[in-house]
C-alpha cells in the first residue's frame, strides 16, 4: 500500500472516512461529478496506459492479432523468453534492480534523516540536489563514468593507473552503482515526505521509557515501513526498465540487461515483437513481487502516523565532528551523483570531434549552431514538454489522491499495480504498444486517426510520465487535510476556488517540482519519440540521436549538453518565477512540506 | 461572494485560459511547422509540370535515415509542388514502425542504407514491385538493382573500409585474414549489427567471401579472441579510434571518409573484397496509387542531376560521401577511387533472412 | 520510590525565539507530591515538562531529580537515563505494536525477559481495565482506551517520576472526568512524584497537591490549590483561576479593622456603594499568606487606584429589594444549571459579570441588583497588567 499517512482529521476524530472526490456541489446526486470523476479517470488511464501495454502483451500470446505471426494463440514466445540469452538478461536485470533498489534505500534513508531531523550543514540544499539528480537522463552519468574509467580515460590521463577500478565499474558492480544512485532520489523523496509527517512523540515516548537513541530510531523504522517499501518498489521498477545505463555502461561491459535485450529484439530486422512481448510479461511479473511484499508488510493495518496535533519534530543538534562527517558524506554523495555526469557530458562536448585530444575546444558548439534546423526541434520539444508536464501533473495529482486514500479498495490496488507495472516497461515497449493499439484498423473506423500525429506523441509522453509522477506526489498529497478545502468551501468558495485556496498552497511546491521533473524527462525523451513522432516534426532527442549515431559524435554531445542546459535553464527560470511571484504563504508552507 | 475568492477566481481563470491558449498555440504551431514546408512549397510552386498533382496533392510520407533527406525533400517539394512529411529517423525505429504498423501502414516510401532490409520487407510482400526509373545505371548501379525491382538503389557506400590511426599504424593490413594476427591484438573495433544497420552487410560480406556462414563465424570468433572491441554504431567506433582506444576501425566508408575531415591522423584503406552497400528507396505496396505515383516521382527526382547535386551537398561530411549509381555523376573528390578495389555484392534475398540469426549469434558470441 | 525534584533558576530560550520560554523558574517538589503546572498556552509549562523529561535542553539554571543533577548549563542527562516515564497528550502509542507490546516496552529497562515483561504488562493492562484489549493495535482503540494504555505504560516500570503532558485534553468531555479520577488514583497508588500540566484550572484544582501557575515563562504563584484560589498573588492568577469580572476602583480611606473603603468612579451611576474590603491576602481570612507584607493589596493608600477582582462566589443576585445593592445591572444571558441559574449581567461602566449564580430566575433584559461578598473579592494595586492581555477563563462555578 502506498498510503504513507492518513489525513490527520480522519485519525483525530476517529473518522475512518476515505478522502475520495467530494461532490463539486449542486445538481442531483446521480449527476454529480464525483460519480463521473473516478470512472472518467479510470477511462483515461485505460486508454492511455492499459490499452497500449495490453496490446503489446497480448501480442506475445496472439501474434496473429496484429499481423506479427501466424498463430492465434501460442506460448512459444513466452517459453522462448525464458531460455537462452534472454533468460540471462532477465535474471541479470532482476538481481541488479533489486540490489539497486536496496542501495537507493540504504543511501536515501540516512540522507533524508540527516536533512530532516538534524542540523547538518547544507541540509537546505539536499532537496534541490535530489531533484536535480532526478532530472538527469540516466545515460549521462553512465557516459561520464565511462569516460572516467575507460582505457585511456581521464583517470589514466591524470595518472591514476587503476585497472581494478575500470574492471569494477565496467561490469555488474558499475551497473548496480549507477542504477542505485538513480534510485536514491526516489527513496529520498518518499522517506522525507514520511519523516515530515512523523512527529517527535514516538521517539520521545521511547526515550522517556528507557530506550537509547538508537533503540528509539529502530523503533520508528517500522512506522516508516510504507514509505520504505514504496521507495523499494519504485526503485526496483525504475531500475528494471532503465535503458540509459543498459545501452551505455552495461552494453560496453558486455553485461546483458533485459531492457537492452528487448531493444535488440525489436531492433533486429525483422523485429521479433512477440519475443519482446514475452520478455515484457516477465518484467511486469517481476514488478508484482515488490508490490506483494509491500502489501504483506502492511498486512492490512493502517500505518497512519499523522495526527492533527503532531508536534513538529525538533532537529537534533549535531556535534562539530558529527556535522563535519555528515556534511562531508552527503557532499561526497552529491559530487558523485551530479559531478560525474556533468563531467562526462562536458568533456565529451568540449573535446574536439571524436575527442582525439584533451584540449578543450568550442568547435563542436560552433558546428552545432551552424547546423540548420537546430532551433526547430528544441522549440518543439519545449512545447511538448510544457503540455505534457501540465497534463501529467494534473492527472498525477488525481492519481496520488486516489492512491493515498486511507481505505485501500480493489480499485486503488489495481491502479497501484497498473501504474507500477507500466513503469517496469521500457519506453520502446510503450512506443511499440502505442503503434499497435492506435494503428488498429478499428481505430480508423472509429475515426481515431492518431497514429503519427503530434497528439498521440504527447499522449504517449503523458502516459509514460504519469506513473512516476503519481508516485512522487503521493508523499506530499497524503498530507493533505480535506478540512482545508472544506473550510474554504464552507465559507463561500466554489469547488475550484476552494481547491485553489485550501489545497493548492500546501502542495504547490511538490507539484511544481513534479512538473519540472516531467518537463525535463519529456524534453530529453528518446524511445517514444523515435517510434511515434509525427513526420516532419522531430523533437530534440531525434536530432541529437541523429548526430550521435552517425558521424557527428562531438556535435551530438554538444547538442545533448545544450539540451540538458536548456532544460535546467527552464527549471531555473520556473523556480525563480515561483520564488518571485508565488504568494509568500505558499512558499512557506511548501518549504516544510518537502516534495 | 467574498472578494478574496472572487479575486482568486479571476486569477485562476486567467491562468487557466493562459494555459489553454498556450497549448492551443503550441499545437497549432506544431502542426503548422510540420506543414510549413508544404504550404510554402504549394504557395510558391506554379510550374505547369506539377499542375496536375498539386491540385489534389496528398502528402508523401517519407521514412528516411539518410543525412541529406531533409534537403532532398525540400528540393523535391520545391520542384514538384508535392508536399512531403519527413520521418527522419534511424533505420531501426523506421523498420520497427513499418513492422508494427503492418496491418495499417501509413508510410509512402522508405529510404535507408542496406538492401537486406528491403529484401526482408519484400519477402513479407510490403514493397511495390516492378518499378524502375528511366535512368542509365553505371556498373555499381546495375549490380545493385534487384531482380523483382522491389527497390531502387540511389547510391552506394562500402563496408570493408579500414580507418586507421596513421601515427600508430604505419603499415595497415590489406586483407581480412591479416586482422587475425596478434600484431593487431586488442586494436581492432567494429560496430554492433543489432544497433548499426550497415554492419550486417559487412558480416554477411565476410561470410560470403569466406564461403560459408560457419567460416565467417570462425573468423569473427578469431577476431574476438584477438581482442575485438564492439561499439554500437559508426560514431562511437570512430570516436574510440580517435581517442586511442582502438587503432583500426571497420566502419562504413562514408563514416570513415567523413572522419578524415576532422582528424588528419586517420588514414583509409579498403580491404579486398569490400561489400557494396547501396542506399535504396522502396515504395509501400499498400499505399494508394496516388501516393505510389508521388513516390515514383520522388525516385526520379533523386536520380536526376538536380537530385544528385542535393544528395552530394546535403550531408557533406557524412552520407553525401557515396558513390553514384547512375552515369554522368561523379563522386565527391574526397572519395578514394574504386579502380583498385575489388567489390562484391551480397544477395540480399539469401542473406537477408539470415540476418536475425546471424545477428543474434554475433550478439551472444562476439559482443558479450 | 518517589523522587523529589528541584528546579533552580531554570531559563530556556528556543533557538530563533526573541523571548525566553522559561525565565528563571525555581521550584521544589517534595517526593510523592502531585504537582500541577497550570497556565495558558505559551506559558512555558510544556517547556518545563520537556526539560524535566530531558527532551529539551536548558540554557541556565539547574534541574535535579532526587540527589542527582540531571541538567545544568553544561551537562545534560539524556531521557533514557533519568528513570522517569511520561503520558503524552496524543498518547504516542507506537502504531505497529499491540497494546500489550506498547506497555511491555517500558519494562525493558528493568532488564527482564520478554516473557516476564509481557506478563507484567498484561497485569497492568487489567489494572486499567483493558485486559481483553491487550492484542489490539492502537488504531483499533478509542481515545480513552489509548490513553489508558499510555497510562499503563507509564506506570509499569515503577519509576520515581511520572510526567503528564495534558493527557486529558484530547478526550471527550464526559470521558475526561472519569479518566481524571483514574489517573489520580492510579498514580497516587504508585506513589511516584508526579508533574502534570494542564490549562484547565478545574482539572488542576481537582488533581493537585500543589499547583504552580506559569505566565509567559515565569512562575507567578506556587502553593496548595486552596492557597492559589483564595489568595491569588496577581490579577493574572485570579483571572486564570476564575473570575466573574473586574472593577477598577479607588481607595477612599483606611477603614477600621484593616479594611479599605473603596469608591468606584468608573461606574456612572453614583449610587454604587461598595463594601469595605480587606486587601487581598490579609490575615484573618481563611487562607494564609506567609506574612502580611506578602499580601498584594497591603501597600494600598487612600487615593490610590486599585483593581477589584470579583470571583463568582463574591457576587450574588438580589432576590428582593430589601438589601441595598452594591451594583445594578441588566441581565444579558441566563443559563439553567439544574440546581439554579447562572447569569451574565451587564453593568454600565463595569462591563459584563459572568457566572453569577442565583436560585431564582430573572429574564433577559431584566434590571437586577447585585451584592458583593468581601470573601469572594480580591483587591490588587492598579499598576498590574490590565484585563484583556490574557484570555479570561470561564468562571469556576461555585
Amino acid at each position: 500500500m502506498t498510503s504513507l499517512q492518513t489525513p490527520p482529521s480522519a485519525l483525530a476524530n476517529g473518522r475512518r472516512g476515505a478522502s475520495r472526490f467530494s461532490p463539486a456541489g449542486g445538481g442531483p446526486a446521480w449527476l454529480r461529478p464525483a460519480r463521473f470523476g473516478l470512472p472518467a479517470f479510470w477511462l483515461i488511464l485505460c486508454a492511455i496506459i492499459l490499452l497500449p501495454c495490453a496490446c503489446f502483451l497480448v501480442l506475445c500470446l496472439s501474434p496473429r492479432l496484429f499481423d506479427q505471426g501466424s498463430q492465434w494463440f501460442t506460448l512459444t514466445y513466452l517459453r522462448q523468453s525464458l531460455t537462452g540469452s534472454t533468460a540471462v538478461a532477465i535474471v541479470n536485470s532482476l538481481w541488479v534492480s533489486a540490489a539497486a533498489a536496496v542501495m537507493g534505500l540504504l543511501i536515501g534513508f540516512p540522507v533524508a534523516w540527516l536533512a530532516a531531523r538534524t542540523t547538518m550543514p547544507g541540509r537546505r540544499l539536499v532537496s534541490g540536489g535530489m531533484w536535480l539528480a532526478l532530472l538527469l537522463p540516466s545515460w549521462l552519468p553512465a557516459t561520464g563514468w565511462e569516460r572516467l574509467v575507460q582505457q585511456d580515460g581521464v583517470m589514466y590521463r591524470v595518472g591514476l593507473d587503476w585497472p581494478w577500478m575500470t574492471h569494477l565499474i565496467m561490469g555488474p558492480f558499475g551497473v548496480v552503482l549507477l542504477l542505485g544512485l538513480r534510485c536514491v532520489p526516489f527513496s529520498y523523496l518518499a522517506i522525507s515526505a514520511a519523516l515530515n509527517g512523523l512527529g517527535q512523540e514516538f521517539e520521545d515516548a521511547a526515550r522517556v521509557h528507557g530506550a537509547s537513541r538508537w533503540q528509539a530510531l529502530r523503533l520508528i523504522v517500522p512506522i516508516l515501513a510504507p514509505a520504505l517499501m514504496s521507495a523499494l518498489a519504485i526503485g526496483f521498477a525504475e531500475s528494471i526498465s532503465d535503458f540509459g545505463v543498459a545501452a551505455t555502461l552495461a552494453y560496453n561491459s558486455n553485461f546483458s540487461l533485459a531492457t537492452y535485450a528487448l531493444y535488440a529484439a525489436i531492433g533486429n530486422f525483422p523485429p521479433s515483437f512477440p519475443l519482446a512481448a514475452g520478455m515484457s510479461w516477465l518484467l511486469v511479473l517481476a514488478v508484482s513481487v515488490p508490490l506483494f511484499l509491500q502489501a504483506r508488510a502492511l498486512r492490512g493495518r493502517s500505518y497512519a502516523i499523522l495526527s492533527g496535533r503532531t508536534r513538529q519534530a525538533v532537529r537534533r543538534r549535531l556535534s562539530r565532528l558529527e556535522s563535519v562527517l555528515a556534511g562531508t558524506g552527503v557532499a561526497l554523495f552529491f559530487l558523485i551523483m551530479l559531478g560525474i555526469p556533468g563531467f562526462g557530458a562536458v568533456s565529451g562536448s568540449l573535446l574536439g570531434d571524436y575527442g582525439s585530444s584533451f584540449s578543450l575546444t568550442w568547435v563542436n558548439y560552433q558546428a552545432l549552431f551552424q547546423q540548420s534546423g537546430l532551433i526547430g526541434p528544441l522549440e518543439r520539444s519545449m512545447v511538448y514538454g510544457l503540455i505534457t508536464a501540465t497534463a501529467t501533473v494534473f492527472l498525477g495529482f488525481i492519481a496520488a489522491r486516489l492512491l493515498s486514500q486511507r481505505r485501500r479498495t480493489a480499485s486503488t490496488g489495481a491502479m497501484d499495480f497498473l501504474l507500477l507495472a507500466s513503469v517496469a516497461l521500457p519506453g520502446v515497449v510503450f512506443g511499440a504498444g502505442y503503434i499497435f493499439a492506435f494503428n488498429l484498423p478499428i481505430m480508423s473506423t472509429l475515426h481515431i486517426d492518431l497514429y503519427q500525429t503530434v497528439q498521440l506523441l504527447v499522449i504517449a509522453y503523458v502516459a509514460s510520465s504519469l506513473p512516476t509522477n503519481a508516485r512522487v506526489l503521493v508523499g506530499s498529497v497524503s498530507q493533505l487535510q480535506p478540512s482545508l478545502r472544506d473550510a474554504a468551501r464552507a465559507h463561500g468558495a466554489g469547488a475550484v476556488v476552494g481547491w485553489a485556496r485550501g489545497v493548492l498552497p500546501v502542495v504547490s511546491r511538490p507539484l511544481l517540482m513534479a512538473w519540472l521533473y516531467t518537463f525535463c524527462g519529456v524534453f530529453l525523451e528518446l524511445p517514444l519519440s523515435q517510434l511515434l513522432y509525427a513526420p516532419g516534426s522531430p523533437p530534440a532527442a531525434i536530432s541529437i540521436e541523429d548526430n550521435l549515431s552517425n558521424y557527428h559524435f562531438g556535435v551530438g554531445m554538444a547538442q545533448s549538453v545544450l539540451a540538458v542546459f536548456i532544460a535546467f535553464a527552464v527549471v531555473g527560470i520556473v523556480l525563480g518565477a515561483y520564488r518571485l511571484f508565488a504568494p509568500a504563504g505558499w512558499r512557506r508552507i511548501g518549504g516544510t512540506v518537502r516534495g | 461572494m467574498n472578494s478574496t475568492f472572487r479575486r482568486t477566481r479571476v486569477r485562476l481563470l486567467a491562468g487557466l485560459s493562459g494555459a489553454v491558449a498556450l497549448s492551443v498555440l503550441a499545437v497549432a504551431g506544431c502542426s503548422s511547422s510540420s506543414s510549413s514546408s508544404t504550404s510554402a512549397a504549394s504557395a510558391s510552386s506554379a510550374s505547369p509540370a506539377s499542375a496536375t498533382s498539386s491540385s489534389a496533392a496528398v502528402p508523401l510520407v517519407v521514412y528516411s535515415a539518410q543525412g541529406y533527406d531533409s534537403a532532398m525533400t525540400k528540393a523535391f517539394t520545391k520542384a514538384t509542388g508535392i508536399p512531403v512529411s519527413l520521418d527522419d529517423n534511424s533505420t531501426g525505429p523506421l523498420l520497427t514502425q513499418i513492422e508494427a504498423s503492418k496491418n495499417n501502414p501509413k508510410w509512402g516510401l522508405l529510404w535507408v542504407d542496406g538492401p537486406t532490409a528491403f529484401a526482408g520487407l519484400d519477402t513479407q510482400g510490403l514493397l511495390l514491385k516492378g518499378y524502375e526509373p528511366s535512368v542509365t545505371w553505371n556498373s555499381l548501379g546495375s549490380q545493385s538493382v534487384p531482380t523483382d525491382k522491389s527497390y531502387t538503389p540511389t547510391g552506394v557506400t562500402l563496408e570493408g573500409i579500414l580507418a586507421y590511426n596513421k601515427a600508430k599504424v604505419p603499415n595497415p593490413p590489406s586483407t581480412y585474414q591479416q586482422l587475425e594476427s596478434s600484431t593487431w591484438k586488442g586494436q581492432v573495433g567494429m560496430d554492433d549489427p543489432s544497433q548499426s544497420g550497415p554492419t550486417y552487410p559487412l558480416i554477411a560480406g565476410v561470410m560470403n567471401y569466406l564461403g560459408s556462414v560457419s567460416a565467417g563465424e570462425k573468423y569473427f570468433t578469431a577476431l574476438k579472441s584477438n581482442g575485438l572491441i564492439i561499439h554500437p554504431t559508426n560514431g562511437p567506433t570512430l570516436q574510440a579510434l580517435t581517442s586511442g582506444q582502438i587503432n583500426l576501425a571497420l566502419v562504413q566508408s562514408s563514416a570513415a571518409i567523413g572522419a578524415t575531415f576532422t582528424d588528419k591522423n586517420i588514414g583509409l584503406k579498403y580491404l579486398s573484397p569490400s561489400t557494396l552497400l547501396p542506399s535504396a528507396i522502396g515504395i509501400d505496396a499498400k499505399a494508394s496509387p496516388q501516393v505510389q505515383a508521388e513516390a515514383e516521382k520522388f525516385i526520379t527526382f533523386v536520380l536526376s542531376p538536380a537530385g544528385q547535386k542535393v544528395m552530394q551537398s546535403g550531408d557533406p561530411t557524412g552520407d553525401s560521401l557515396y558513390y553514384p549509381v547512375v552515369t554522368g555523376v561523379n563522386p565527391l573528390p574526397a572519395l578514394p577511387s574504386l579502380a583498385s578495389v575489388k567489390t562484391q555484392t551480397i544477395n540480399p534475398y539469401t542473406w537477408g533472412p539470415q540476418e536475425t540469426t546471424i545477428n543474434n549469434w554475433f550478439d551472444s558470441s562476439i559482443v558479450r | 520510590m518517589a523522587e523529589p525534584i528541584s528546579v533552580v533558576s531554570l531559563t530556556k530560550t528556543y533557538p530563533g525565539a526573541s523571548v525566553p520560554a522559561l525565565k528563571s523558574v525555581s521550584l521544589d517538589v517534595a517526593p510523592g507530591t502531585f504537582l500541577v503546572l497550570l497556565g495558558p498556552s505559551g506559558s512555558g509549562k510544556t517547556t518545563l515538562l520537556r526539560c524535566l523529561a530531558g527532551i529539551e535542553r536548558i540554557d541556565t539554571g539547574s534541574l535535579s531529580i532526587g540527589p542527582r543533577v540531571v541538567a545544568d548549563g553544561r551537562s545534560h542527562v539524556p531521557p533514557e537515563q533519568r528513570d522517569l516515564s511520561m503520558v503524552f497528550q496524543d498518547y504516542a502509542l507506537w502504531p505497529h505494536m499491540t497494546a500489550l507490546d506498547n506497555v511491555a516496552f517500558a519494562l525493558r529497562r528493568r532488564r527482564l525477559s520478554r516473557a516476564e515483561c509481557r506478563a507484567q504488562a498484561a497485569v497492568m493492562l487489567s489494572r486499567v481495565g483493558l485486559a481483553e484489549f491487550a492484542r489490539r493495535y492502537p488504531n483499533e482503540l478509542s481515545g480513552g482506551q489509548q490513553q489508558r494504555v499510555a497510562l499503563a505504560r507509564a506506570l509499569i516500570a515503577d519509576t520515581g517520576l511520572i510526567l503528564c503532558d495534558e493527557p486529558l485534553s484530547n478526550l471527550d468531555a464526559d470521558l475526561r472526568e472519569r479518566m481524571r479520577v483514574e489517573i489520580s488514583s492510579l498514580v497516587r497508588e504508585a506513589g511516584a512524584t508526579t508533574v502534570y500540566i494542564t490549562h484547565d484550572q478545574a482539572e488542576a484544582f481537582a488533581l493537585a497537591d500543589h499547583i504552580g501557575v506559569l505566565e509567559e515563562g515565569v512562575l507567578v504563584q506556587s502553593g496548595s490549590p486552596e492557597d492559589v484560589y483564595n489568595h491569588p498573588a496577581t490579577p493574572f492568577v485570579a483571572r486564570f483561576t476564575g473570575l466573574s469580572g473586574e472593577l477598577p476602583v479607588r481607595v477612599a480611606a483606611h477603614g477600621s479593622d484593616g479594611t479599605l473603603e473603596l469608591s468606584a468612579d468608573g461606574v456612572a451611576d453614583g449610587s454604587v456603594r461598595l463594601p469595605a474590603l480587606r486587601p487581598a491576602g490579609t490575615p484573618g481570612r481563611a487562607a494564609r499568606p506567609a506574612t502580611e507584607a506578602d499580601a498584594p493589596g497591603s501597600g494600598l493608600k487612600p487615593g490610590e487606584d486599585a483593581l477589584l477582582a470579583i470571583r463568582p462566589t463574591g457576587v450574588s443576585l438580589l432576590h428582593s429589594a430589601e438589601e441595598a445593592p452594591h451594583l445594578t445591572g441588566r441581565v444579558a444571558d441566563v443559563a439553567f444549571r439544574g440546581r439554579g441559574y447562572e447569569y451574565a449581567i451587564d453593568v454600565p461602566g463595569l462591563g459584563r459579570l459572568t457566572g453569577v449564580f442565583a436560585r431564582h430566575r430573572a429574564d433577559r433584559g431584566d434590571g437586577v441588583g447585585l451584592r458583593l461578598d468581601p470573601e469572594g473579592c480580591h483587591l490588587f494595586p492598579a499598576d498590574q497588567k490590565p484585563a484583556g492581555s490574557d484570555t479570561p477563563v470561564p468562571a469556576l462555578t461555585a
